[in-house]
Parts: C-alpha cells; structure tokens; sequence
C-alpha cells in the first residue's frame, strides 16, 4: 500500500485532534485550540489550552479533584514552512515567549511541537539537552520520520502523542 | 461573492429526548389510571397510540425547543434554536476564532468579541469544526484587513 506523505500542516492538524479528542485526555483536558496564535513577536501555527483536571461526568469529575492537580497547562505547534532561519536562536526565542506567556497566564506546564523537514543535525543536541521542567519540546523531521525530545518528563511524555 | 449557507440537521439525541419526555409523560398518566382502562385488549391499543402521540408531540417539542438553523454568508451569520430569538452577527463583530470542547464532548467553534464571546455549536450543526474554524477565521479576518 502507499503512504501519501503529509504536509506539515497535516502533520499539525492530527496532533491537535488528537489531543483535543483523543490521547491528549490523559494527561490534560485540552478544550480550546487557536490557530495562528501570537504570542509577542511571535506567531504560533496551533496554541491549545487545558487543565489538569478532566472535567467530564460525574464519576470522573470527581476522580480528578481528588487526584488531579489543577495546573492550567498549553501546547504550542509550530511548522518551519514560514520561518527563514530556524536555528537555536529561535528556538530559544520561541521558548522565552513560552515562558512569558505561562508566567503571564499562571500556566504550569507547556509543551512546544516543532514539525520540519529541514535538516535538523544541528539543533538535534541543542533539543535534546533543554532542561526546562516545565516545557517539553519535542522536534519532528517528517520526512526522516525522526522525532527528538527534551530531557525533561514533559518532553519525553510529548513523544507518545506523535504517530508519524 | 456572497453565497448563502443553511444548516438545520435533525439533531437525534435531541429529537429522541423530546420523544421520551413525552413518552413519560404519558406512561405516567397510564399508571395512575384505573385498571379496568389499562387491562386487554386496550393495554397494546394504549401503547401504540401513546408512541403515536409520543411521536407527534416529541417532533413538535423538538421544533420549538432544540431544532437549530444556521444560516450563513461572508458577511454575517443568524442562529435561530428553535421558537426562540435568533442571534445575529456579522462578522466583522468578533475579533478571535477558536475551537472550543464542551464538557459533553461537542466541538464548537468560539468567536471572541474582546473577552465575550459567541459559541457556534459547530458539531450539533453538523459541520466539520475543524473546516469551518477555518471558514470563520478567513471571514474574520477577512473584516479585520478591511477596517
């Protein structure tokens, strides 16, 4: 059978339903999704908002506020279809905005999608070697098929939501 | 270009909620009549007339309370939900679109007017939400360049 290779876009449209309607619900409640979202000077693909705490029927409303913290959490998608230099300076830039947006919005956790098919040998250790807790970030090559992670739980949790 | 769009899908869960009020409503008027009235051969004769009626007054109950039509151009948008007031906007009145999920697991798609905001319940409309996120935010925007 062929597999019809899909666009970055795509790519970003099956990890936010996903996470909206599917695996996302086990770690967050992610209920609000925005599309070219701008946080400062810079402007993301996806932004999707949640909550630790599932809110649902009853019986798993109640499981949640007894076991769930209730930590406003996000999830930042981005394509390097339209960014000219993509490189540690911008992600490091797209990490400060993160984090100024979290701190604006009493946000706990984050987490931040990176989908290319640039070379990514680069920013490969630079990824790899983000220690930041309370972000995840995870790159994906869609055309290697090559997903890479932060060192940190949120980032190698991310991973999971990827199907390539 | 100004080509008018209308949706009004039977919302099932919301017809067959109208049924069953109805249905109960009369089953309970069955169990508080005398026996003698509910005792063969009426008893079948009793249950076929009360779905019959169930049916009738349920499509009626729909229609007034819960029945939603949509309707919509590059210009504006009315959402009419059953007998009640229809809600009118252009829209050129919001200025952020998002895609909400409610609790029941419906997806709507949100159209902010500053901190306020308007939920088109993309779903129960039977739209593809994620498409007509898409559709909204181009004439959104499409009014924001415009200004």
């Amino acid at each position: 059978m062929n597999e019809v290779a899909l666009s970055l876009e795509e790519h970003m449209t099956k990890v936010e339903k996903s996470l909206m309607l599917r695996r996302g619900r086990w770690i967050a409640d992610f209920n609000e999704s925005f599309r070219n979202f701008r946080v400062r000077e810079l402007e993301f693909d996806v932004f999707i908002r949640g909550n630790t705490r599932e809110r649902g029927f009853l019986l798993s409303r109640v499981f949640s506020i007894l076991l769930n913290p209730n930590y406003e959490v996000g999830c930042f998608m981005m394509s390097t279809e339209s960014i000219k230099h993509f490189d540690r300076k911008f992600i490091g830039k797209a990490l400060a905005e993160i984090q100024s947006y979290m701190k604006d919005n009493e946000m706990k956790w984050s987490w931040l999608f990176i989908f290319t098919t640039r070379e990514i040998d680069a920013i490969k250790k630079y990824i790899e070697n983000i220690r930041d807790q309370s972000i995840g970030v995870v790159l994906v090559d869609t055309k290697s098929r090559n997903v890479i992670h932060s060192n940190s739980y949120l980032g190698r949790q991310a991973k999971g939501y990827i199907k390539l | 270009m100004n080509q008018r769009h209308v949706h009004s899908p039977i919302q099932l869960y919301n017809l067959s909620k109208s049924f069953i009020i109805i249905f109960a409503i009369q089953a309970v008027i069955v169990l508080l009549a005398p026996r003698e009235i509910i005792a063969d051969p009426w008893r079948f004769l009793i249950l076929a007339l009360n779905i019959i009626v169930a049916m009738a007054l349920g499509w009626r109950l729909y229609k007034h309370r819960y029945h939603m039509v949509f309707t919509y151009n590059d210009e504006g948008f009315i959402l009419k939900k059953g007998e009640g007031e229809e809600a009118k906007y252009r829209w050129n009145d919001f200025s952020r679109v998002s895609l909400f999920r409610t609790e029941y697991g419906e997806l709507a798609v949100r159209l902010y007017l500053n901190e306020e905001f308007f939920d088109l319940p993309a779903s129960k409309l039977k739209l593809n939400p994620f498409d007509f996120r898409r559709e909204a935010m181009k004439f959104v925007s499409a009014h924001r360049d415009e200004k």
